[in-house]
């Protein structure tokens, strides 16, 4: 973007007006509908203004002053927006979270239902997350390889439950149709 | 259809229900698990827990909701459970009746 195209961008987005009352100059959010003469014309008006005030009353305002007042103001907000820009684009990394061993999840995950994944993994990943912080990573893992283990023979045995009280069912409701 | 409550608890069972309580708007499997683990002193495997919440469940005894997902669980939701006002009553006549049972221990076998 070229420099006059980020002042005039910068004065979209603010308006300075000037303050007859205080003799000073006031920054607000610039109104819309404004074509680039009239917001040109208005910032002369201002800087006009400002010049005529500094030979009316008694305070020394020089010309320049009013000026180099507006270009400093400028050049902050075009460097804030540059920041702005910068962080924009620089690209999101999300923190580095410990992560379980993946084959141990695998297996987990094969033998949960799809409601009960996301509860159960969660759990486990926000209890590993809390002992590798506490205890290192390598008790961690030994941990939830234990959990993992552990779970499976009460998951295996009510799946095994529920196949086993369809069956019953089934044998049941030919025994009654025939 | 509504699942019709079920009458009778096990052990672990009410131990589920009663760490749930303690919990209140906080319950799900991090904290119910960490408060039976601290309450009974032993291990609990989350498999062990979340099928017997899943009993509970089938029982009529508990209900859950799934919450927000949180980049601490790699962005998976937590479920939330909290009792069924049946669950409590039930929780009340179990207490009764140990406390009927303690009475008559009359030797005072404890």
């Amino acid at each position: 973007m070229k420099e006059s195209e980020k002042v005039n961008a910068t004065r979209r987005r603010f308006f300075t007006e000037f303050d007859l009352h205080n003799n000073d100059a006031i920054i607000r959010p610039t109104p819309s509908g404004l074509t680039d003469d009239e917001l040109d014309e208005h910032f002369k008006t201002v800087a006009a203004l400002w010049n005529l005030t500094a030979k009316t009353s008694e305070v020394t305002l020089p010309q320049s002053d009013y000026h180099k007042a507006m270009e400093d103001f400028i050049e902050s907000l075009r460097l804030a927006d540059e920041l702005a820009d910068e962080s924009d684009s620089a690209p999101i990394t999300p923190p580095l979270l410990p992560r379980p061993p993946f084959n141990a999840e695998y297996l987990l995950h094969i033998f949960l239902k799809k409601n009960e994944r996301d509860g159960v993994i969660g759990d486990l990943v926000e209890s590993y997350g809390r002992l590798v912080c506490r205890f290192g990573k390598r008790y961690a893992d030994i941990w939830f390889y234990k959990q993992v283990f552990g779970s499976l023979s009460p998951l295996l045995r009510q799946q095994i439950l529920r196949i086993g009280a369809l069956l019953w069912l089934g044998r049941i409701l030919r025994r009654l149709i025939s | 259809m509504t699942k019709r409550p079920s009458n009778y608890i096990g052990e672990f069972e009410e131990l589920v229900l009663l760490a749930i309580l303690s919990q209140g708007d906080n319950a799900y499997g991090v904290t119910i698990r960490e408060a039976l683990e601290e309450a009974t002193n032993r291990s609990i495997t989350i498999g062990s827990l979340y099928t017997t919440l899943s009993r509970l469940a089938d029982k009529g005894l508990v209900e859950s909701w799934v919450g927000e997902p949180t980049s601490e669980r790699g962005g998976r939701a937590k479920r939330h459970y909290k009792l069924k006002g049946t669950a409590q009553s039930l929780l009340r006549e179990v207490q009764l009746s140990r406390q009927r049972l303690l009475s008559l221990n009359v030797a005072g076998g404890l």
